[in-house]
């Protein structure tokens, strides 16, 4: 049985978790389980647009036959990246209308994300304006590898540059978690799970994808 | 590539009920009026509990919440499990 499968399990037992098991926050109280959603959503797009990288550069640098689908993958990644991305700014959204009163304000972790939301639309639309076939590949791959060297310095670098109002990160300078150990416990479940779904939702869209490509060669 | 499209948009829309969920969840209850930038992060001041739940009270509304995003969990993990099934099925017959 394929592992990414437990997510079946894994996500109902997180989501009972956030609920039930920790507890409500300080300041925000219940609202401030949106943690628990937040954090885990912002770690898999960065996760999904790190493997579109790397199966980017995979795609242009290996001449290994298994390397043959590096490129349907990086797209599909990227796909999922920016899906979640985008959960992650409504979710950032919300959480911003409890915290400083207003859904956006141009903070500079939500001024990065927008940044970084507008460089994967733009590679979207790339990617379907462009003809399939090898040279495609190639362009989209070369995108991609340049898009995923900004990732570290619009998710890491500089929201830490300038003043703030968002909450410390969980990489923080102290390198310790500022957290109740029940949350602690609960957020370690809920990126698990999550991570689980990416995964699980990485190989799906891979074998439509494939399935496309089948069909597409038996149309011509 | 009419699937990935149903498959792209059908992702959409769940983001869609996701968001509108955690929106009804956590956003309706944090309608504080004005709207206006707080500059200060003293901005904090939800009058909500910050107490542990009473596991005897199922009145609490967080059981009601908890149920509805379970429910939404539900009916996407069961629509994954069925196109699941289905692209199994496509690559049996494709083998």
């Amino acid at each position: 049985m394929n592992i990414t499968k437990s997510v079946f399990i894994a996500m109902p037992a997180s989501i009972i978790l956030t609920f039930l098991y920790a507890p409500p926050a300080e300041v925000l109280g219940d609202a401030g389980r949106i943690i628990f959603y937040h954090v885990p959503l912002a770690w898999i797009s960065v996760l999904a647009f790190v493997v579109a990288g790397f199966y980017a550069a995979v795609h242009l640098f290996s001449k290994s036959p298994r390397a043959a689908d590096a490129d349907m993958k990086s797209h599909v990644s990227a796909t999922l990246g920016m899906f979640f991305a985008v959960l992650t700014t409504v979710t950032g959204s919300i959480w911003a209308k409890l915290s400083w009163g207003s859904y956006w304000n141009w903070d500079p972790r939500e001024t990065t994300i927008m940044v970084l939301l507008l460089i994967y639309i733009a590679y979207l639309s790339l990617h379907g304006t462009l003809k399939d076939g090898e040279k495609r590949g190639r362009i989209c791959a070369s995108y991609l590898l340049i898009a995923a060297a900004t990732v570290p310095f619009f998710v890491f670098i500089v929201p830490r540059l300038y003043p703030t109002l968002h909450p410390d990160p969980i990489l923080n300078r102290e390198a310790s978690v500022h957290m109740d150990f029940r949350m602690r416990i609960t957020l370690i479940c809920t990126i698990a799970s999550f991570t689980l779904l990416y995964l699980y939702l990485f190989g799906l869209r891979f074998r439509i994808a494939v399935l496309e490509k089948v069909r597409m060669g038996i149309e011509r | 590539m009419k699937t990935v499209r149903r498959i792209f948009g059908t992702l959409l829309i769940a983001a869609a009920i996701f968001g509108t969920g955690v929106w009804t969840t956590f956003g309706l209850a944090a309608d504080v009026g004005g709207g206006e930038r707080t500059v200060a992060a003293a901005a904090h001041t939800q009058p909500e509990r910050t107490q542990e739940i009473d596991p005897g009270d199922a009145d609490e509304p967080i059981y009601r919440v908890l149920g509805i995003v379970l429910f939404v969990w539900i009916g996407i993990s069961l629509y994954l499990f069925f196109i699941d099934r289905k692209i199994t099925r496509l690559e049996k017959r494709i083998k």
